[in-house]
C-alpha cells in the first residue's frame, strides 16, 4: 500500500531577495538526496520524475492543495512546480523552497517526487516563464495544469500556455458560455476522464446487448454538467455513428446511422459526480423502446426494455480522483482521438439548438 | 460486372470504446477446486480486484466447486478473508456487499454426476431473470488428473453447449499441462472432446506479468532495437529464472516434476519465443502464437550425447541464504533422502532460423539461489576494431540490454562511457528504466489480467496446445538424455550460491559469463 511520507522532513528552505538564484534552488534539489537516514536500515529511494508539472494556484492555496498533490505524485511521478501567486507588494517578490513527496511501493522502495514551490508577488510573476523553463527536467513533457484562476498577470499567464507541451483544464470549471472550439480543450480536459465510469458503463451494456436496437432510438436525452453533458452525448453520437444535421432548429437533431433523425436535449443539474446523472434514450415507442440510465447513490443503474425484454443492472461506480484524472491525460499524450471526435460532435450539436 | 458489395454497417463504432478498459461479457465463473489455495490467494483476490476496479461486469458470477462441506456463507466468508489477506486491492465494504451475493458454493465430487446435476440446475436459475447471465467459464483449479473426470461429466449434463442461446463456454486449465508430450497430448485429447481449441485457455502466468508483455512492446513499439535484434549483432541471450525459496510444501509435486518440467518448459521457453519471435502481422492472439510457434519449431534438437553436453543438471545442499541457513533439498519436508530430482538446470540452446542462427541462448532456472530475479539479457557483439587499445584502455565490456522480469521491473542497457578526468578510462555504465520511476500505479497481478482475457476471450496470454507440445519435446528429449545409462550426473551446488560449477564452464568454454544479478 502506498503510504505518504511526511515531506517535512527533506525540506530545505530557499529564500532569495527579488532575484531568482536558479542554482540555489538546483543545489537544494541535489542536497534532498543526500539526506543520510538515521534509522538503522535506510529504504531504497528513488528519485521518480516521468513529466514536468507546472501548477499554478491561488494565494494561500497550497493548503488546500496539499493532499491533491501527494496523491497525484504517486500516480504520476513528477517535478512539480507549484506557482502560488503572493498579494501585491509582498517581499521577497519570488521565494522558493523544495520539498519531495514520498511513497511507499510494495516491497519498501521510497518513489519520490520533488516539488518546487515557487511563491511570487504579481510584480515578479513574468519572470516565472523562464523559471519553469529553467527547472523543467531535461527531455520530459512539461503539462501546464491551469485549474484556477490565478491573478496572474495575462502575459505569464499566456506565456506559460505557449511553454506548455500540453495545458490541461477542467471545463466543469469553466463559465457554461465557454463551451468552445479552442484548441486549448483539445489538449486535455478532466471532464473527459471523469466521464470514464459512465462511459463504460452505458459503452459496455450497448456492445453486449446486441439485442437492444440502437437504430430505432429517436429521442435523447442527457442530464448533467454543462461541460459533461455535451460531451457525452458527443461521444455516444461517435459510439452510435450519428451525424449532425446542420442547421436544425428544434433541439440537437441528429441522424442516426440508418438516416433517420433523432432529437437531443440536455438538462444541466449543477456538477454531478463523474459529470453525468441521468442518459434516456428512447424509440418512437418508448414504453417498448427504451434504455434508461441514472444515478442511485454509489451505482449507475441501466434499464434497458426492448420488445418483451427487461434488462436491469448495477454498475458499481467508482469516479476517478483527480489524480487519477490527469494521470489518464498524460498516459494519453493530450491525444485521445476519441475525444476529439467526441468534442467537434458535441459543439455541432449544441450550435444547432438555437 | 460484379460489383462489390459496400461493407455492412455495424451497430457501434468500436474506436468509441478503444480508450476505455475492455470489460468482457457477463459471465458465470465456475471454479473446481475452490478448497484450494489457488482460489483463495490468487482467484478470487484477482476478481475483487477486477470488480473493485469496475472490469467485472457486474453480472457476473462466481460458483466454487468442492469436495469439503460448507455453506454459500462459508465460502464467502473464507474467500472474503482471502481478499483482505492478499488482495493488493485495499478492502472495500461497498464493493464486497456487491460482489458477495454473487459467490456461490457447490459440494461435491468431481466424479459424481449429482455435482454436475447441481450445477446444471444452478446455471439454469442464473440464466433467467433481470441480471441474466449465459456465458460460462470453467476454472480447473485442480490437478490435471481431474481434467478428464471433470470435462467428461461436464459434456454428459449437457454444460459444454455453446450455442448461441446458451452463451459462450470457455474452459481454463493451470499448469503443468501433463508432465510429457505423450501425457499432454493424452490431457488435450480429454479436453478436446467437449471443448474446441478456442475455448482451451491454458494459463502460463508468467506471461501475465507486466513485463512480460512489456518485451514486445519494447521491442515493436521503438524502432531503434529491431534492427540489432539478430545474429549479426547479438552475442548471445541469457534468461534466468532464479528463485531464494525451496520447495516450500510442494514436495510432493516437485520431487516428481524437477526443474525442467516445472520451469523450463514453460516459463523460460515462453520468455525465450517472445525474445525470439518475428513480429506478428497484428497483435491478436492467432498471429503472436503463430510466431512464437516458429520459434519452437526452430528449435535445434540434438543428439542425447550432444543434450547432455549443453546441459547441467544440480541439486542444492545445505547453505546460506540471506543470512539464514537452510538445509539441503534432501532434507526437505517430503523429499526422499536420496532423490535425484533435479533443483538446478541450465542449458545452451540454439535456433536454426535465419535471425538467430549461431547465436546461443543460455537459459537456467534454479531454487535456493541467492535471490529472487527472472531476467532476460541480451548481451551484443563488441565493437569490430578496438579503437581505444592504444590509449591503454583493455578490452571493453559488451553492450547489455537487460530486461529485469522481477522484482524491479525495468529495462537497463550497460554502454561504455569515458570516466571523467585527464587519464583515458572507460567505464561500464547504465542506463535505467524502473518501472516504479516512471509509473506511479502499480501493475496489476497476473491473474487479473488472465482472468479478465479468459472473459473476453483473448488467448493471446495463453499458451496454445502446439506451444505446449513443442515445449515438452524439448524437455522430453532433455530428461530422456538425463536418463540414459551413463548419463548426466546430479551436480551439487550450495543453497545461496549462483549454482554448480559445471554451469559456469558451460558459457566458460566458450568466452562467455553469466551474468551476476
Amino acid at each position: 500500500m502506498a503510504q505518504t511520507v511526511d515531506p517535512a522532513r527533506f525540506q530545505h528552505v530557499d529564500s532569495i531577495e527579488d532575484r531568482f538564484d536558479i542554482k540555489a534552488v538546483e543545489d537544494a534539489l541535489a542536497n534532498l538526496w543526500g539526506y543520510e537516514d538515521d534509522t538503522a536500515t535506510s529504504p531504497d529511494t528513488i528519485r521518480a520524475c516521468s513529466v514536468n508539472i507546472i501548477l499554478p494556484v491561488a494565494h494561500d492555496g497550497y493548503d488546500a492543495w496539499q493532499n491533491r498533490i501527494a496523491d497525484l505524485a504517486r500516480q504520476v511521478p513528477s517535478r512539480i512546480l507549484l506557482l502560488e501567486e503572493t498579494p501585491a507588494g509582498s517581499k521577497p517578490a519570488i521565494d522558493a523552497h523544495v520539498t519531495a513527496t514520498c511513497h511507499r511501493r510494495k516491497g519498501g522502495t521510497l518513489v519520490c517526487s520533488e516539488m518546487v514551490h515557487i511563491r511570487t508577488a504579481p510584480q515578479a510573476c513574468l519572470l516565472l516563464p523562464s523559471i519553469c523553463r529553467a527547472l523543467a527536467v531535461s527531455g520530459l513533457p512539461l503539462l501546464h495544469l491551469s485549474l484556477e484562476g490565478t491573478g496572474m498577470d495575462p502575459q505569464a499567464v499566456h506565456a506559460l500556455f505557449e511553454l506548455a507541451d500540453l495545458t490541461v483544464i477542467d471545463s466543469e470549471q469553466l463559465a457554461e458560455s465557454l463551451w468552445s472550439d479552442d484548441p486549448v480543450y483539445y489538449g486535455g480536459d478532466l471532464v473527459w476522464p471523469r466521464l470514464t465510469p459512465w462511459r463504460s458503463a452505458v459503452g459496455h451494456f450497448i456492445a453486449t446487448c446486441e439485442e437492444f436496437d440502437t437504430s430505432a432510438i429517436r429521442h435523447v436525452e442527457v442530464t448533467g454538467s454543462h461541460a459533461a453533458a455535451p460531451l457525452f452525448a458527443g461521444w455516444l453520437g461517435c459510439l452510435l455513428r450519428w451525424q449532425t444535421i446542420p442547421g436544425a432548429s428544434a433541439g440537437s437533431r441528429v441522424r442516426a446511422a440508418d438516416g433517420k433523425e433523432l432529437e437531443i436535449s440536455f438538462d444541466y443539474d449543477g456538477t454531478p459526480c463523474c459529470g453525468i446523472s441521468g442518459l434516456t434514450l428512447t424509440g418512437d415507442d418508448s414504453a417498448r423502446n427504451r434504455l434508461a440510465v441514472d444515478m442511485d447513490d454509489e451505482y449507475i443503474v441501466i434499464d434497458a426494455r426492448f420488445g418483451r425484454t427487461h434488462v436491469e443492472t448495477r454498475v458499481s461506480i467508482r469516479p476517478l480522483s483527480f489524480a487519477e484524472e490527469v494521470a489518464s491525460i498524460v498516459h494519453s499524450h493530450g491525444a485521445d482521438a476519441v475525444y476529439g471526435q467526441a468534442r467537434r460532435l458535441a459543439l455541432t450539436m449544441l450550435s444547432s439548438v438555437s | 460486372m460484379q460489383s462489390i458489395s459496400a461493407k455492412p454497417e455495424t451497430r457501434i463504432d468500436a474506436d468509441a470504446l478503444a480508450d476505455l478498459p475492455r470489460i468482457g461479457a457477463p459471465a458465470v465463473i465456475v471454479i473446481f477446486g475452490a478448497s484450494g489455495d489457488l482460489t483463495h490467494r490468487k482467484l478470487v483476490p484477482a476478481l475483487y480486484n477486477l470488480s473493485a476496479q469496475s472490469l467485472l461486469d457486474e453480472r457476473s458470477q462466481i460458483i466454487g466447486v468442492a469436495r469439503r462441506d460448507k455453506s454459500d456463507k462459508q465460502f464467502r466468508a473464507e474467500m472474503e478473508e482471502g481478499i483482505r489477506t492478499y488482495s493488493h486491492v485495499a478492502f472495500d465494504e461497498r464493493i464486497w456487499r456487491s460482489l458477495a451475493p454473487r459467490i456461490r458454493y457447490i459440494r461435491g465430487s468431481f466424479d459424481d454426476a449429482d455435482t454436475y446435476a447441481r450445477l446444471g440446475a444452478c446455471l439454469s436459475d442464473l440464466r433467467t431473470g433481470d441480471a441474466a447471465v449465459r456465458n460460462r467459464v470453467y476454472y480447473l483449479a485442480t490437478p490435471p488428473r481431474s481434467f478428464g473426470t471433470i470435462v467428461g461429466h461436464l459434456s454428459q449434463a449437457g454444460l459444454t453447449s455453446d450455442d448461441p442461446d446458451a452463451g459462450f463456454v470457455r474452459i481454463i486449465v493451470e499448469k503443468p499441462f501433463g508432465h510429457d508430450l505423450e501425457t499432454a497430448q493424452a490431457l488435450n485429447g480429454e479436453i478436446a472432446t467437449a471443448f474446441r481449441e478456442d475455448q482451451i485457455f491454458r494459463i502460463d502466468h508468467y506471461l501475465g506479468k507486466e513485463t512480460v508483455q512489456n518485451v514486445l512492446v519494447f521491442r515493436l513499439a521503438n524502432g531503434i532495437f529491431e534492427p540489432l535484434w539478430n545474429r549479426r549483432y547479438v552475442d548471445h541471450v541469457q534468461i534466468t529464472a532464479a528463485e531464494s525459496i525451496g520447495v516450500e510444501g510442494r514436495a510432493g509435486y516437485f520431487d516428481r516434476a524437477g526443474m525442467a518440467r516445472d520451469m523450463l518448459q514453460s516459463h523460460l521457453l515462453q520468455l525465450l519465443t517472445l525474445i525470439a519471435m518475428e513480429p506478428p502481422v497484428a497483435f491478436e492472439a492467432r498471429a503472436v502464437h503463430d510466431e512464437k510457434v516458429k520459434v519452437l519449431r526452430s528449435l535445434r534438437l540434438p543428439d542425447a550425447e550432444t543434450l547432455r553436453s549443453v546441459s547441467v543438471r544440480a541439486q542444492y545442499g545445505t547453505g546460506a541464504i540471506a543470512g539464514e541457513q537452510v538445509v539441503g533439498y534432501c532434507d526437505e519436508e517430503g523429499v526422499a533422502a536420496d532423490s535425484q530430482t533435479e533443483t538446478y538446470v541450465a542449458i545452451r540452446l540454439e535456433l536454426d532460423n535465419w535471425r538467430w542462427a549461431g547465436v546461443p541462448f543460455y537459459l537456467r532456472t534454479g531454487k535456493r539461489l541467492p535471490k529472487r530475479a527472472t531476467e532476460v539479457a541480451i548481451q551484443f557483439k563488441q565493437p569490430p576494431f578496438a579503437l581505444f587499445e592504444r590509449s591503454g584502455v583493455p578490452r571493453l565490456d559488451a553492450n547489455v540490454l537487460a530486461i529485469r522480469i522481477q522484482p524491479d521491473e525495468g529495462i537497463s542497457l550497460k554502454f561504455a562511457s569515458k570516466v571523467p578526468g585527464h587519464d583515458f578510462h572507460v567505464d561500464p555504465v547504465q542506463m535505467d528504466f524502473l518501472y516504479s520511476r516512471a509509473f506511479g500505479i502499480e501493475p496489476p497481478e497476473a491473474y487479473e489480467r488472465l482472468l479478465m482475457d479468459a472473459v473476453a476471450g483473448d488467448s493471446t496470454l495463453f499458451a496454445r496446445i502446439d506451444e505446449v507440445e513443442l515445449g515438452w519435446r524439448l524437455t522430453d528429449a532433455l530428461r530422456a538424455a538425463w536418463q540414459e545409462p551413463g548419463g548426466s550426473d546430479l551436480a551439487r551446488y550450495e543453497a545461496g550460491s549462483w549454482g554448480p560449477r559445471e554451469a559456469d564452464l558451460l558459457l566458460e568454454r566458450e568466452g562467455r559469463r553469466w551474468r551476476r544479478l
